[in-house]
């Protein structure tokens, strides 16, 4: 499971980065972040081990940073890996059930909710330990303006997340209803 | 007897239509007061002009319509239409100005360029319906029950109300400053900090009232 969720993130990351460079505001912060959306159904799925898996795989990211802040290298990648796992134990109430029990509670409000506290964790997160520990690190990647910073990190994580979860709902629901009235059934 | 029923329903539907206006027209008077407000108070948060960091009367948008329902909604367009044309008139302030000449320099700004109207017409519409439209995406068929819903809101329906009005909000909002050409310069950067300030703002603000209708109550029932 954990090396499973490392490297499916591993994989959405760089596929995100390639595909939605254009809306990329700092280096490392998107206006359309996908992934969030991955590490979601990773925690959904897999709970504490598929957290892990995020964990060490922005912990592999994050190596290049270590000389401008240790601490917020060591941090961050932790924040990235256990927001949605942490969310989901605290706001939700379904971190102590299995994966398919975890689904099976699961309704659009408490994904949208899940979706949501955990993007407000990850940037905030981010964003204050940027603040604090990391400063040289934050000036070196271009995060000057940190609240504007964060606001692009959140509205990225929720658009992304968002779109990946429920885009292929929208189009299962689209395609489903014209395959249901076939093309003799007249207008 | 059938004339008889005719003017008793007649009378039921005025006086249906006379609640919903009151009802407008009290929630038109909490969304300016509300709005006026946060303009005083937590203005060092704006990033610009109509975009915050921390919207707390975003949490209004959805509190009135769990409380009033679609009267809430109208209410808070007219609000927001009103409190437009207000900046948009910037000498209403000034001991000559009075309703007319504000009108009439609405009317001129928007007979100079009409998309300025359908900008504010979508402004409007954005601000007072956004909350009802993921009310009725998210909790659909409970409209009459709405009333109750606010005192039993949980996080999980807070946060995701909060989450989609807040996107259905700055999009339209961005789009209707786009439709107008105005100087955006980073349309995106605006889009964003408008998301982050409607969702910490509704979702701090509804919490906030959760919490003091359940104390409310509490001490309703206490006495």
């Amino acid at each position: 499971m954990l090396a499973l969720s490392l490297l499916l993130w591993l994989l959405s990351w760089h596929a995100n980065a390639w595909a939605f460079s254009f809306a990329e505001v700092d280096p490392g912060v998107s206006l359309l972040f996908l992934p969030h959306g991955m590490r979601v159904l990773l925690s959904l799925l897999f709970g504490f081990w598929g957290a892990s898996g995020i964990a060490m795989a922005s912990l592999l990211f994050h190596r290049n940073l270590w000389s401008d802040g240790p601490w917020a290298s060591m941090i961050t990648p932790l924040i990235s890996g256990y927001c949605a796992w942490f969310a989901m134990k605290i706001s939700l109430g379904l971190g102590n059930h299995s994966g398919d029990r975890r689904l099976e509670k699961l309704d659009s409000r408490s994904l949208i909710g899940l979706i949501c506290l955990s993007a407000l964790i990850n940037s905030l997160g981010h964003a204050l330990i940027l603040s604090t520990l990391g400063t040289q690190a934050a000036e070196a990647h271009g995060h000057v303006n940190l609240s504007s910073t964060f606001a692009a990190m959140f509205t990225g994580e929720l658009l992304g997340a968002l779109i990946m979860l429920y885009a292929p709902r929208m189009i299962i629901m689209v395609f489903g209803s014209k395959t249901k009235r076939g093309p003799s059934d007249g207008p | 007897m059938d004339h008889k029923l005719t003017d008793r329903e007649n009378t039921t539907n005025r006086s249906g239509i006379l609640q919903a206006s009151a009802r407008s027209g009290l929630c038109f008077a909490i969304w300016m007061t509300a709005s006026i407000a946060h303009e005083w108070f937590l203005g060092f948060l704006h990033y610009r002009d109509g975009v915050d960091l921390l919207y707390l009367p975003h949490s209004l948008r959805i509190a009135l319509v769990l409380a009033f329902g679609l009267s809430g909604a109208l209410g808070m367009c007219l609000a927001t239409a009103t409190l437009i044309l207000l900046a948009m008139a910037p000498d209403f302030t000034s001991p000559d100005a009075n309703l007319l000449s504000i009108m009439v320099t609405a009317a001129q700004v928007f007979i100079d360029k009409p998309s300025t109207f359908a900008s504010l017409i979508l402004q409007a519409l954005a601000s007072g319906c956004c909350g009802w439209l993921a009310l009725r995406i998210l909790v659909p068929g409970r409209q009459a029950s709405y009333a109750g819903m606010l005192v039993n809101l949980d996080l999980r329906t807070i946060l995701s109300v909060v989450t989609i009005a807040s996107v259905i909000n700055s999009g339209v909002h961005v789009g209707a400053w786009l439709l107008l050409d105005a100087d955006l310069g980073d349309a995106s950067a605006r889009f964003s900090v408008m998301l982050t300030g409607d969702v910490l703002g509704g979702v701090m603000g509804l919490v906030l009232i959760t919490l003091s209708t359940r104390l409310f109550a509490r001490e309703g029932k206490m006495t």
